[in-house]
């Protein structure tokens, strides 16, 4: 079962909001490589691997990315705040803000929402492990173009230690597709 | 397991959720002494039984592992059981 603990796994405080920057991060959170589906993809992926190594491995990085996910929701919650819809409309993000409001959704950048057909729970560790090593690869990719979309120092720290984490996890995979192959 | 182990995961669960049935209502009734109290009587009860269970079987957390060992991934996960484990080994 799950504990709730009241912090942020890395601290986000945006000093000025942007929504345009909102409606790109926002693939982050519910978009294919997201981490709504990386959270939900590991936890489902562990029930049926082979080895206490994977489970637990699966366990905790799917656990970590719900943090992830607060994360993303932080950065969201923040960059839109308090704007008016004069505001909301000149960045672009009408088209979310008629539907959601201010209100965080997982959704993609291009406004799919988050949809679980992005992932697979395969009952095959050796495909499952390859795909997470894939998914986390993409992660970090979006990441990256985040990084070239944005020139707000604020956003991009926070950018930075959630790339980092994808690049962590993805040898850590590694590590768990080779204790069975190996 | 035997059934004294059952037992203590049992009253651990049970009093696992007797916590998050008051937390909830303590959410919308964070006024009421009774509640609270309850909460924090049911929250003395369990740590200890946490902390014998841990001794027995290992960490129910991470940060409960043992200081000689990584045993975090040892033992079962909580959604299997010795029948479950035993088809696995027939297979």
């Amino acid at each position: 079962m799950w504990i709730y603990e009241k912090k942020l796994q890395y601290p986000v405080k945006i000093a000025k909001p942007d929504a345009r920057l909102a409606g790109i991060i926002v693939d982050a959170l519910g978009g294919p490589d997201g981490e709504v589906g990386a959270s939900m993809r590991y936890l489902s992926q562990r029930y049926t691997m082979p080895s206490g190594k994977v489970i637990g491995t699966l366990t905790d990085i799917g656990n970590e990315e719900l943090a992830h996910m607060e994360i993303v929701s932080a950065l969201l919650y923040q960059l839109t705040k308090g704007l008016s819809p004069e505001e909301i409309k000149a960045a672009g993000l009408d088209k979310y803000y008629v539907n959601h409001g201010s209100g965080i959704y997982p959704a993609a950048a291009s406004g799919e929402p988050y949809t679980c057909m992005a992932f697979n729970s395969k009952g095959d560790p050796i495909a499952d492990l390859n795909e997470d090593l894939a998914a986390e690869q993409k992660a970090r990719v979006t990441y990256d173009n985040i990084l070239r979309l944005s020139d707000n120092p604020d956003v991009n720290d926070v950018i930075k230690f959630l790339r980092q984490r994808e690049i962590v996890h993805y040898q850590r995979f590694g590590e768990a597709l080779r204790s069975l192959t190996d | 397991m035997n059934k004294n182990d059952t037992d203590l995961m049992r009253r651990i669960q049970e009093l696992d959720f007797a916590m998050v049935e008051t937390q909830l209502f303590l959410d919308t009734h964070p006024d009421c002494r009774q509640a609270l109290e309850y909460y924090h009587r049911l929250h003395r009860e369990l740590e200890p039984l946490v902390v014998e269970y841990t001794a027995k079987h290992g960490p129910l957390t991470p940060s409960a592992a043992s200081t000689e060992g990584w045993n975090w991934i040892d033992g079962m996960w909580p959604w299997q059981t010795e029948n479950t484990e035993m088809r696995e080994r027939k297979r």
